[in-house]
């Protein structure tokens, strides 16, 4: 018979972040550049060919490919290290990373919004508005895995 | 058309961009790490170059670095990320040009026409297009 133990309280252990999301973003961002391009790829084969058979399953796939990307940027951008005087802030302990949309009801109108944008933009738009902004945006992180 | 050398290691974005590209009408040469992109840069002689930046063998930085050293082929580096450091360390390494992946590719075309229109495309390659 196991009996059933109840775990003792034990903080994660103290690791340094510096370089782990940028290890992870490019690991998530590689599949999911695949997703996109081969959709995209794909949706203009279709087109193309006037078969509208599948184009709209194709343009969800697209649609779904941008959102994820959307969310990791999004959410990467709210962990990253924070550094002071060679100390590494470390992320909250993992109970507390809580989706954030499940403290934020405005953020769960905002994917929905989002999802919707992108459910309905034109193969041809570009999905969503990034680029320039990006790179500002991940400023002063350490790492520089591609 | 202009011919476009595409530097890429994963074997799913080679074959997806250059497609993509090719039905653009670009022709594309394509090497898989560093030293042959090093290489084909000099035996392909392409008019613009897109170079991922992590590559096998030779990195990005240190191909575009070679190929500049003897040539003025325009340089799009492509990497995964979207970080500041990025574009300094491609730029210092001599490229003309940054995109981030997954490619945008009405956004990276733009790049290619802005830099093939400041390059001048010898006559017979124009005359051939």
């Amino acid at each position: 018979m196991i009996e059933s133990v109840d775990a003792p309280a034990v903080d994660p252990p103290a690791v340094p972040f510096i370089g782990v999301p940028a290890a992870l973003m490019h690991d998530l961002r590689t599949p999911l550049g695949h997703i996109i391009g081969y959709s995209e790829l794909m949706i203009e084969q279709a087109t193309e060919a006037g078969d509208d058979k599948y184009l709209r399953h194709l343009q969800k796939m697209r649609a779904a490919g941008w959102l994820m990307l959307q969310l990791l940027d999004d959410r990467f951008r709210s962990i990253r290290p924070v550094v002071v005087s060679a100390m590494v802030v470390p992320l909250p302990k993992p109970a507390l990373l809580k989706p954030w949309w499940m403290n934020d009801p405005s953020a769960a109108v905002s994917l929905t919004d989002a999802f919707r944008r992108v459910s309905t933009t034109p193969p041809d738009t570009h999905l969503p508005a990034r680029g320039e902004g990006d790179v500002q945006s991940w400023e002063g992180e350490g790492g520089s895995v591609d | 058309m202009p011919k476009i050398l595409l530097v890429e290691d994963n074997e799913m974005n080679r074959d997806m961009l250059s497609r993509r590209l090719e039905r653009r009408g670009y022709v594309l040469a394509l090497a898989c790490d560093g030293e042959e992109g090093v290489g084909k840069a000099s035996s392909e002689a392409p008019d613009l170059i897109l170079m991922d930046m992590s590559l096998p063998l030779l990195d990005g930085w240190e191909a575009t670095r070679r190929i500049k050293a003897v040539s003025s082929t325009p340089v799009i580096a492509l990497t995964a990320h979207a970080m500041a450091g990025d574009r300094e360390k491609a730029m210092e390494a001599g490229c003309d040009d940054y995109d981030t992946k997954p490619i945008e590719l009405p956004r990276l075309i733009g790049k290619i026409e802005a830099l093939l229109a400041r390059a001048v495309i010898p006559a017979d390659k124009q005359e051939a297009s």
